[in-house]
């Protein structure tokens, strides 16, 4: 950290009237996360968030946030996440009502036109409810990454984002169509597109984030990748996915500073193969046990014709477990619940901050630029949370 | 007095300086780092109860620290953060923190204790009061609704099954119908419709739409089975159980969908239909008690509850005893048990003609 910076030598003549630090030409983002301290953390947010039956799940985010944003680094400064729990919640809770129409909705769907008109009908309102909340979705992610900018700083300076949440969702609804329609060949158009709206859209204090993505050279690289997704069960796609990010940061700029992204996508393929195999190894206990106890039991069932033998087996699940004998009983519970709180803290500790820490190492900076020009911005920040975006679950961490 | 090297942003741009921190008694100062020996004006000097640690709880990293009547500027102690930590908490035993981690712990337990209430509300509060204010008129609306649509499903599933329209087979079903209501004295106009499908089962729909399945007549013995079935669903019509369940399961599943946010859909489902189940079993108990009285005040004989259970327990033995806790339906045996002890006289339901013709409702 303290390597990369440097204090202004004393030059008599033209000293400047503080002891600015005078940056390097180049730099990169440091990352200086501790998977000890993350597994810690994820404990604790896992069983708050059990003890208070998901509520906590606001300031769970908001602490995990803190983390990461405080262990990413750049020129000697960590970065900082200044929102809070609190924000998060009440900005759920204002969306409750939206997500209680849209439920209502295709529960009505359902009983009025479904069943009185018959499934043509039926089925082109659901396909309209489908599309709305669609729409909803891309409004959402917008509206959120809006707000995690807002409470985002660096040496104190705020990010921001301007620019229309509907006009991004109508964007978002629009290439989803085309890349349904062309198979997923209009990926690139559809990421430079959205991302350039995003981009163009950010502001670190008062300096706008300025982009240079054209749709035809990240298609040119996307075209191989796209003959061969099918053969090789869509791994190319994380090839793909390195080579859009160092795209995408090479052709970024703010205010004097330009970037450039070493990001490779065998790293990122060995995160995904890592954490592949911890979920198998998590599940085995729990494949075990449904293997020794509860597949029999379904087996029996079936022959008996006690139950039809297409019932599903999600239903028959919790009676069959009921009347196990304890030993089994106590079996399954353990290891599913091993399952799933083993899963929630290696999906923080061996997925996320591994692509965390890979993302952030790759990035250098040119920094061709005096901190001096780039000022707080006036600009007013959110008051409240990511709203639908929780309600959708589109928040991530 | 101990003086500590430290990175300052002023909040105003992105730029840094190097510079000397003392923890003097007005609070902590901030120099110009070469500025230390002469010149004593200070960049800053912050009060110690307006300081708030942003970062500095784990011995890896720095300490950052902001103030809060200038929120934007950023002080960064690198080196030496124990020895810092020391010195200010030596001054300022509280030093604000600005995230505690007791007030994210308090405002969710709080929020939990509202959801709590609110899920009370929707399970035990709400649904008499919904049943109670929905007029019956809706009540016997949202009743065709789901008659209707339950027909059309089995239709589908079972190549376009639909209600038997017999029609000396109606009227008999239709006058033990109105006996049976008539005694239980209930505000709801009854239909009743058979719908042709081999299956040993009937439900209430709300506000007086009643469905029997087609093999239920078919495996009855005798008429009073019939009846005794049909008292039984009289009752859930009369004692609004069917509005209630539909209210409580919206209730529930709104509240625990709020809870749980988009995530959690299978969880909330697993336990609404556990909470549900609770419930619809106490309504069976409730509907089996109140359509013997049915059945007694009509001047029927009851036997035809014990004998109709009696023979659902052969046909489906232990497997629905296996699933019983999670049925909607208490166990057989047990609505068996309590049927027999009220084992008493009356006329049978249908004559022997009747019984002929109710028995035809399927054939044209």
């Amino acid at each position: 950290m303290a390597s990369e910076t440097m204090v202004a030598e004393p030059q008599p003549a033209e000293r400047p009237a503080t002891t600015r630090v005078v940056e390097p030409d180049e730099a990169r983002l440091s990352y200086h996360g501790h998977k000890g301290r993350l597994a810690i953390l994820a404990i604790v947010n896992l069983l708050l968030t059990i003890l208070t039956l998901g509520l906590y799940r606001f300031w769970a985010r908001t602490r995990f946030r803190i983390y990461f944003w405080g262990n990413i680094g750049f020129l000697g400064d960590r970065f900082e996440y200044t929102g809070r729990g609190l924000e998060l919640f009440l900005g759920f809770l204002m969306t409750l009502p939206v997500i209680f129409v849209l439920g209502a909705a295709f529960y009505a769907v359902q009983f009025f036109i479904l069943i009185p008109y018959g499934e043509l009908y039926g089925f082109a309102s659901l396909a309209a409810l489908a599309v709305i909340t669609y729409f909803l979705i891309g409004f959402a992610t917008y509206r959120a990454r809006r707000y995690r900018l807002s409470r985002t700083a660096w040496r104190g300076i705020r990010a921001a984002q301007t620019g229309s949440s509907i006009g991004y969702a109508f964007r978002w609804l629009g290439f989803f169509f085309l890349n349904i329609l062309t198979l997923g060949l209009a990926a690139p158009l559809a990421t430079v597109r959205l991302q350039r709206y995003a981009m163009n859209n950010t502001w670190f204090g008062d300096q706008q984030f300025e982009t240079n993505y054209a749709a035809w050279e990240l298609f040119r690289k996307y075209i191989w990748y796209w003959l061969f997704l099918l053969p090789t069960f869509g791994l190319t796609y994380v090839w793909y996915s390195a080579r859009k990010f160092r795209y995408l940061a090479r052709n970024t700029k703010l205010d004097q500073l330009t970037f450039s992204s070493r990001l490779k996508g065998g790293r990122l393929f060995r995160i995904f193969l890592g954490y592949g195999i911890l979920v198998v190894i998590a599940a085995a206990p729990l494949g075990a046990a449904i293997g020794v106890y509860v597949f029999p039991v379904f087996q029996e069932l079936k022959q008996s014709g006690a139950v039809p033998p297409d019932a599903d087996p999600a239903l028959l699940l919790l009676p069959v477990v009921l009347s196990m004998t304890p030993i089994a009983q106590a079996a399954l519970a353990g290891s599913f619940v091993l399952y799933v709180l083993s899963l929630s803290i290696f999906a923080m500790v061996f997925y996320l901050e591994p692509l965390i820490r890979a993302a952030t190492e790759s990035i250098h900076v040119a920094v061709a630029q005096d901190f001096v020009t780039i000022q707080q911005s006036a600009q007013p920040a959110p008051r409240r949370g990511e709203g639908l975006a929780d309600s959708f679950d589109l928040s991530g961490f | 007095m101990t003086v500590f090297a430290a990175r300052y942003s002023d909040g105003r741009s992105a730029s840094v300086q190097i510079v000397a921190v003392r923890l003097g008694p007005d609070g902590l100062s901030v120099y110009p780092a070469e500025n230390d020996g002469g010149n004593r004006s200070g960049l800053a000097t912050w009060p110690y109860d307006a300081i708030v640690l942003i970062d500095g709880r784990h011995k890896r990293g720095p300490v950052r620290l902001t103030v809060s009547d200038d929120e934007d500027a950023r002080l960064t102690v690198e080196f030496e953060t124990a020895a810092f930590l020391k010195a200010l908490y030596a001054v300022m035993p509280r030093v604000k923190k600005s995230h505690p981690i007791g007030r994210g712990i308090a405002a969710s337990f709080a929020a939990l204790i509202v959801a709590a209430g609110l899920f009370y509300a929707a399970l035990v509060w709400m649904p008499p009061l919904a049943a109670r204010v929905i007029p019956e008129s809706w009540e016997a609306r949202m009743g065709e609704q789901t008659a209707e649509g339950l027909a059309s499903l089995f239709g589908r599933l079972h190549d376009g099954a639909g209600y038997c329209t017999n029609a000396a087979g109606q009227a008999v079903i239709n006058g033990l119908t109105r006996t049976l209501a008539r005694a239980a004295d209930s505000p709801f106009a009854y239909r009743v419709r058979v719908l042709n499908i081999d299956m040993i089962n009937a439900f209430a729909a709300s506000g007086g739409h009643i469905v029997v399945f087609r093999g239920l007549i078919d495996s009855a013995e005798h008429p009073d089975e019939v009846a005794a079935v049909l008292a039984h669903e009289i009752a859930h019509v009369e004692e609004h159980h069917v509005t209630e369940a539909m209210v409580r399961a919206m209730g529930t599943q709104i509240v625990i969908n709020a809870m749980l946010g988009g995530g959690g859909d299978t969880l909330a489902g697993f336990g609404h239909n556990l909470i549900n189940t609770g419930y619809s079993r106490e309504a069976e108990r409730a509907a089996d008690k109140r359509g013997l009285e049915i059945l007694r005040a009509a001047g029927l004989r009851t036997h035809g509850m014990t004998r109709f259970f009696q023979r659902l327990k052969e046909a489906h033995g232990d497997t629905a005893a296996a699933l019983g806790i999670f049925s909607t339906h208490p166990p057989t045996e047990e609505r068996i048990r309590s049927a027999k002890e009220q084992i008493e006289d009356g006329n049978p339901a249908l004559s022997g003609g009747q019984w002929q013709a109710l028995k035809a409702i399927c054939t044209d």
